[in-house]
């Protein structure tokens, strides 16, 4: 994995470890990783762990990106592309 | 009685008489869409509101913006309690999205924008995306709010605990009804000898566990 995916995937570890129910999945975090299933987020949360991606990595989600945010590698690819 | 000889009594009460399941929606065997003419929509979510009650953040204007258009937040700012308000249509919108999904049989999808709820009243809203159109109630006690899409032909029921739950999970298994999920990660419940299946909803917060069949 490169570094700048490295540096993301750190910070989005950091961004849902607050509203992750199952720690196991977190541990092993990796691009399948899906929020719902194996990090038993509460789909309440979602929209928590969204705001705190835009304001970590200073971008803004609009809803048509948001609704294929349910796992951390569509989370990636998503930050890179607003990044630039 | 228990709850688990209701369930298992009606189901096969209901199967016998009618040939259908108690959520008259039988499953299509090749797609397991509920087959044309039989439609009930099933979908419910709870809130624990011990929680719910403390979570203000949710009520800053980016998070409101990014679940509600304006007149859903206008309807939340003009309740006594906000609060109540935002998770009345937070699980309005999650037992709609249930009830659509299971109806699609897609991935999931996380846009609550998309459902869109009009004809407010406390206890009922109406919730509408596409062609899919349900009426969904809400229900309040002290402890949680509950909403369900609205169907006489569904029941549904509330556990107070994660370990009551599983408890009737294993009761009813021993009636060879065992729980079962999609591909899409959509609840139903199987009967490991007739091969039939019942669809359910189930949603979790906080220990609750509201199942709706």
């Amino acid at each position: 994995m490169s570094k700048n995916n490295e540096e993301i995937m750190s910070k989005l570890k950091d961004i849902v470890e607050p509203y992750v129910n199952n720690t196991e999945g977190l541990e092993n975090l990796n691009s399948e990783t899906d929020f719902i299933n194996d990090l038993q987020i509460n789909s309440a949360n979602l929209v928590d762990v969204i705001l705190d991606v835009e304001e970590e990595f200073g971008i803004r989600i609009e809803n048509d990106e948001m609704e294929k945010m349910l796992s951390v590698g569509a989370s990636l690819e998503i930050i890179k592309a607003k990044m630039g | 009685m228990n709850l688990a000889d209701i369930l298992s009594l009606k189901m096969n009460i209901e199967h016998e008489k009618t040939g259908l399941f108690p959520c008259y929606a039988l499953p299509s065997r090749s797609t397991g869409r509920p087959e044309m003419g039989s439609i009930v929509f099933l979908g419910n979510d709870i809130i624990d509101w011990k929680t719910g009650r403390t979570q203000t953040h949710k009520l800053r204007e980016r998070s409101l913006e990014k679940l509600f258009n304006l007149k859903e937040i206008k309807y939340i700012k003009s309740q006594q309690d906000t609060m109540l308000a935002y998770w009345q249509l937070w699980s309005v919108k999650e037992s709609a999205y249930k009830a659509w999904q299971r109806l699609n049989q897609t991935q999931p999808v996380f846009n609550p924008k998309r459902f869109v709820c009009s004809d407010f009243q406390r206890d009922s809203v109406y919730v509408r995306y596409e062609n899919f159109q349900s009426k969904v109630k809400t229900l309040y006690t002290k402890d949680y709010v509950y909403s369900q899409c609205d169907s006489e032909k569904c029941n549904y029921h509330i556990f107070n605990s994660e370990a009551s739950y599983r408890a009737w999970l294993i009761e009813i298994s021993k009636q060879d009804w065992v729980l079962k999920k999609t591909e899409y990660n959509i609840p139903n419940l199987f009967h490991k000898k007739t091969q039939n299946t019942v669809f359910v909803s189930i949603s979790k917060d906080a220990g609750f566990v509201a199942v709706a069949w």
